[in-house]
């Protein structure tokens, strides 16, 4: 896990932070399944027109710390920046398809998150001297990933390569280097290369 | 048009066979003749069939090959290649073309420098590519609480001693002295590791030897240490599986004898203390906390006591494994302490490969003319790991994404980066890896197997097979400058 303080500086839409609290505490406790079956009217908001938000609504109460990254799968506005109290170098690139948050968490990875142009994020990688707190950042897809890394685990030291329908996870390197990436194949846009998500 | 030439020169080496002090005379010398003898001449495009004859090669072990310069090997075998000249090249130019012997190497390495490194299935007995040795600690300053542990890993991908607990399943009963930081709180790690599984448990420290080299009063990582039973979540959020257990981790420790010093360097020491990585741990739980860089994980062999000679072995390791060119059950090799400090340790006609501060190549590795940065050699990764199915048109394993299976094996070529432009052509085999485990149930060597590593190579424990694979520590220096790089 990286600094909680460390936070997406830009924002497609905006969001109420109480609501947002919702809907990451509830995606925390559902299946990706569960998710992809519910299509939630999500809270009003100031959002690009063909948003959609994937999370499910249990009221299980207040998060103390605010969400550090925007969740995969899940809409790019699902993180309230907190400039006052974060100093983090933030690059945006726009192509044509997507555009690529980048932000350099202190003391830890470099997280790059790839959003669609109808708001979604579509993919993750991050590269840097740890792998960040996938819990935060695999959002509703983290007890996917989890479960097919136990599975999968093997002795050897290697590279992590989960290759499920709705999920692929890779991460490799070693001390001092690490990398990953994740993505949803059915969120990719249309013409963008797999390998363009490093 | 002009035609440019080339020149190809032809240089043979000699890789020392080790005769280091033992009472056995020492072996016939290995020489190496090459056909042609002399320098050649040839046009772009062309090629050029070069044969090495080795004598005195008492295993038939041949010769390896190496370029410099532009253009490229192919069908190399331990006796011959083929050198390519590129399609077109602007001016006259000269690449060298060097074969070296590949002596035997694990009966010839001997002296108090050299360690026995065995690939076997390992303290688990499920290992495949595992390369193991024994490390002896003791309690520092004692001769008599001590324990001789096998079964260790033996990792040039990182830094630092490892420990598995008894409680865990490992081989350390000992109790060895916990580190405490200036604050005076029990100071604990979580390492990570590339799948994102991890480790964690206490700093302590412990006078280590292995063979004839002794290291005092070591921090060293124990795991599974009962005192340490909680994990924080931050080391165990990145969600991948706990190693603390034999089972999970298949040794019972892991030998770190890397590029680097410590295990994380400054980044632990000044700064924002980065998370999963030191903790301090008063009563009240373990927090993220800098430790400085004698109080993190050392690198034992950067540690290395001089000998009773004065000679100090402490600025890297060499690992020597003979070929394997199909599954076996076993393969015997050599650990060698310090690089060019003794007349077994020498750099001989070995080339050096810069490394960035990260511990990769710090130039591309180059695979089908097209460039892999983030690319590096490690002894603790038990395949050769490189790009995936869609970069290498080779599937992956049905039941095992993180092997390649292809419908039959693939010979391919890669080339690696050496110092001021000079280039190495690295030939390995990709197997298909379901039919070797299931063709070969006793068997833990596999020279032939690979899977996927997104956007690099990760040269594992396959590449050091047939090799000499020289590891040098950073700001140390050795005849060939000072580290870090790796040579072979």
């Amino acid at each position: 896990m990286w600094n909680p303080r460390g936070q997406q500086l830009s924002w497609l839409c905006g969001v109420k932070k109480r609501e947002l609290m919702i809907s990451r505490l509830g995606s925390r406790f559902s299946t990706a399944s569960e998710v992809s079956n519910m299509k939630i009217t999500p809270p009003q908001m100031n959002c690009l027109p063909g948003f959609k938000l994937l999370t499910s609504l249990l009221l299980l109460g207040f998060l103390g710390s605010a969400p550090a990254f925007a969740v995969l799968g899940g809409d790019a506005s699902s993180v309230q920046a907190d400039q006052v109290h974060f100093r983090a170098t933030l690059k945006t690139t726009n192509v044509e398809a997507y555009t690529v948050h980048e932000m350099q968490v202190p003391g830890g990875p470099l997280v790059r998150e790839y959003v669609s142009l109808d708001g979604r994020v579509f993919a993750v990688a991050w590269q840097g001297p740890a792998h960040p707190d996938l819990r935060q950042l695999f959002g509703t897809y983290f007890d996917q990933y989890q479960q097919a890394a136990r599975q999968a685990h093997q002795p050897g030291r290697r590279a992590l390569d989960i290759q499920q329908p709705g999920l692929i996870v890779q991460s490799g390197g070693h001390m001092r280097a690490f990398f990953g990436r994740a993505y949803i194949p059915d969120m990719v846009p249309a013409g963008v290369r797999t390998e363009d998500i490093r | 048009m002009r035609q440019a030439w080339l020149v190809v020169s032809l240089a043979s080496l000699i890789l020392a066979a080790g005769c280091g002090g033992g009472s056995s005379s020492p072996p016939p010398s290995v020489t190496v003749s090459l056909s042609p003898s002399t320098a050649q001449s040839i046009t772009q495009a062309q090629t050029l069939n070069i044969t090495a004859t080795v004598m005195n090669d008492s295993s038939n072990k041949g010769v390896s090959w190496n370029l410099s310069g532009v253009g490229s090997l192919t069908n190399s075998t331990i006796t011959s290649v083929t050198y390519n000249a590129p399609a077109t090249v602007s001016s006259n130019t000269t690449v060298t073309v060097t074969a070296t012997s590949i002596a035997s190497t694990s009966a010839a390495a001997s002296g108090s420098n050299v360690a026995p490194l065995s690939v076997d299935p390992g303290p688990a007995d499920e290992y495949a590519n595992g390369l193991f040795t024994s490390v002896t600690v003791c309690v520092p300053g004692s001769t008599s609480s001590c324990q001789t542990i096998d079964g260790i890993l033996v990792d040039t991908g990182s830094v630092g001693l490892r420990l598995l607990s008894s409680s865990a399943g490992g081989a350390l009963t000992l109790t060895l002295p916990q580190l405490n930081n200036p604050d005076s709180n029990p100071v604990a790690e979580c390492v990570q590791f590339a799948d994102t599984s991890y480790i964690w448990g206490p700093v302590q420290t412990a006078d280590i030897q292995i063979a004839g080299e002794k290291a005092s009063a070591v921090p060293i990582n124990v795991l599974g240490d009962p005192g340490f039973s909680t994990v924080p979540l931050s080391c165990s959020d990145t969600g991948g599986p706990d190693d603390d257990s034999l089972l999970a981790m298949g040794a019972n420790g892991i030998l770190g004898v890397g590029l680097f010093e410590q295990d994380c360097g400054s980044a632990c020491a000044s700064g924002t203390p980065p998370q999963a990585a030191y903790y301090e741990c008063p009563a009240s739980g373990c927090v993220a906390a800098l430790v400085s860089l004698s109080q993190q994980v050392q690198n034992p062999v950067s540690l290395f006591a001089a000998d009773n000679n004065g000679v100090i072995d402490n600025n890297g390791v060499i690992i020597e494994l003979p070929t394997a060119s199909a599954p076996q059950s076993t393969l015997s090799g050599s650990l060698v302490f310090g690089i060019g400090t003794q007349s077994n340790n020498a750099l001989g006609g070995a080339m050096t490969f810069p490394v960035d501060g990260f511990g990769n190549f710090a130039n591309p590795v180059v695979f089908n003319n097209q460039s892999y940065s983030g690319s590096f050699i490690d002894s603790g990764s038990n395949g050769i790991y490189f790009l995936d199915s869609g970069t290498t048109g080779i599937p992956t394993c049905s039941d095992a994404t993180f092997f390649y299976c292809p419908g039959s094996s693939e010979v391919l070529n890669a080339t690696n980066p050496g110092a001021n432009g000079a280039t190495s052509t690295v030939q390995f085999t990709v197997g298909n890896a379901d039919s070797m485990f299931g063709n070969n149930p006793n068997a833990s060597v596999f020279p032939a197997l690979a899977g996927p590593n997104t956007g690099s190579f990760d040269w594992g424990l396959p590449f050091f097979m047939g090799r000499n694979v020289f590891t040098a520590i950073e700001g140390k220096s050795t005849p060939a400058g000072s580290g870090p790089f790796w040579a072979y």
